[in-house]
């Protein structure tokens, strides 16, 4: 088919910095590769040697634009380095990509990682093997807490509470505890102050509002999936994402428990484990994002080449 | 302060103790003695009450552990699903007349006492069958009517708020009385006494 060469013209630069991996970071060894090594092409040049490549290559499209197919096809051979050289101006020139401002990539990072502290339980160091939570572990499902230090039978609690105290004998915001009186040194039916009070409110709205956030960044990361050029690459990138961020909620959310404990036993936990888990999955979110990207593109330019049989 | 089992039949604050409507047939059990570190009850009552409990017959309870003696609740699908994916629990019924059982089950896994997710319950007969939805409902504030509604439930004993006191039904009146006596039997003191001194004991 003829080159639209005022198609080419505008395309090929924007290709250049959308497609996956962006070509314009392996222009010279595409030169090369498409016979153009040493010179400067126009863009009239670079269309003609891509149209070229294409119908030495049996391509289904023979239009001059290196867009994502022809570059899957095209990218196995530039697997080599040569010497940089300028990018011409016609391509160094091109600035933001066309729709740019209408395709901005999809993520669930900030959503997840707001919410991740609701979902995942964050463990407290020391003996018990007590974690943070936001419900109560029993059958029932609820309760007038809405903070819990708790093992995973539900039978060891430090829990935040608002309702009838006995031992006060009014209503008010205080603990409840049985078997972590030596951790934390609070006594059932201990009253909190406000600092309490305000983390029993926090609590109330994040236990909820924590989990909604979580499927927002659910949805968030499958809708991604789906529109993304290579949802492949971009599946692999959301679970490695999600992997790191339960991690990364766990690991720091147990630092910030420890060194919560040390300024304040119970409300400091809670707050150092709660504050460290979202720090950690967002920072978790972000490396796995990363890391699950960079493996894809690894595997995917991976090539395997056979081995000459050896006689017995 | 002397450790006392205290008794009120008068149930003005029922509702303040998280027991549900009041009913004729039901006592308020509280105790006062030295202050408490722990939820629940307190060690010198755990004893006295599991053998009295144990004492009337067969008793039944919630725990998240089976045992020979366990039936396990219906769950709905769901919260099977659940399980699988260790988000919950399961939940067994058990029945036993071991007094040792019965003080464990104060401490039963994924059934608290202290955040009222446990009731004991005197059968008499074969243990009745319970599905998710009854197992809930007998530990919701509506547990009087739950408990009239299933056959073989001689008596039941569910925790009031944060564990820290107890309603007491029973289907006849002398059940309770025997229950009474037999803790006295044990050595602990049994005191009936009005609202005010229930909640704010000497």
């Amino acid at each position: 088919m003829p080159i639209d060469y005022d198609a080419a013209a505008s395309l090929n630069p924007y290709f250049a910095s959308v497609t996956v991996p962006p070509w314009n970071a392996s222009f010279n060894e595409v030169k090369t590769v498409l016979g153009l090594g040493g010179t400067q092409p126009t863009a009239k040049d670079f269309a003609d040697a891509v149209h070229g490549w294409q119908i030495d290559n049996c391509r289904t499209r023979d239009d001059g634009i290196l867009d994502q197919t022809t570059w899957d096809a095209l990218r196995p051979h530039t697997m080599f380095c040569v010497e940089a050289e300028p990018l011409p101006t016609w391509l160094a020139d091109f600035g933001v990509p066309l729709d740019e401002g209408d395709d901005v990539p999809l993520s669930g990072q900030i959503p997840v990682t707001g919410g991740i502290a609701a979902v995942v339980r964050i463990p407290v160091p020391g003996n018990g093997k007590l974690g943070i939570e936001f419900f109560p572990r029993n059958f029932k499902g609820d309760s007038t807490s809405t903070l819990f230090i708790q093992n995973i039978k539900g039978n060891k609690t430090l829990r935040l509470d608002y309702g009838y105290n006995k031992v006060s004998n009014t209503i008010d915001y205080h603990w409840n505890q049985k078997g972590t009186h030596a951790k934390f040194g609070i006594t059932d039916h201990q009253t909190v102050g406000k600092a309490g009070q305000m983390l029993y409110k926090g609590a109330k709205y994040y236990r909820y509002a924590g989990r909604v956030l979580v499927v927002v960044g659910a949805t968030l990361d499958a809708i991604s999936i789906v529109k993304a050029s290579k949802p492949l690459r971009r599946a692999t990138a959301v679970v490695s994402a999600w992997a790191l961020a339960w991690v990364g909620c766990k690991v720091v959310g147990k630092g910030g428990a420890a060194a919560g404990t040390f300024v304040e036993p119970g409300l400091g936990t809670a707050i150092g484990g709660v504050a460290g888990c979202i720090v950690g999955g967002g920072v978790g979110y972000w490396g796995g994002e990363k890391l699950g990207e960079t493996v894809y593109d690894w595997a995917e330019g991976t090539f395997f080449t056979e081995l000459d049989r050896i006689k017995s | 302060m002397s450790p006392q089992l205290l008794v009120c039949r008068d149930l003005r604050d029922i509702g303040l103790l998280e027991l549900g409507a009041p009913a004729p047939d039901i006592l308020l059990l509280g105790w006062s003695g030295p202050p408490q570190v722990d939820a629940g009850l307190p060690e010198w009552l755990l004893g006295p009450l599991s053998i009295a409990l144990a004492a009337s017959g067969p008793v039944g309870f919630f725990s998240g552990d089976a045992g020979p003696d366990a039936t396990e609740v219906a769950a709905p699908w769901m919260r099977r699903v659940a399980a699988l994916l260790g988000r919950a629990a399961p939940l067994y019924f058990r029945v036993t007349t071991v007094p040792k059982t019965v003080a464990a089950a104060f401490d039963a896994p994924n059934a608290s006492w202290d955040m009222q997710a446990q009731i004991f319950l005197g059968i008499s007969g074969p243990p009745p069958a319970l599905s998710m939805a009854e197992a809930e409902a007998l530990v919701s504030d509506t547990w009087l009517a739950a408990v009239r509604r299933k056959s073989g439930i001689r008596w039941a004993l569910r925790p009031a708020v944060d564990g820290a006191a107890a309603g007491f039904w029973s289907s006849e009146p002398d059940i309770g009385a025997d229950l009474l006596d037999r803790i006295r039997g044990t050595g602990v003191s049994v005191n009936e006494v009005d609202p005010d001194s229930f909640r704010c004991p000497a």
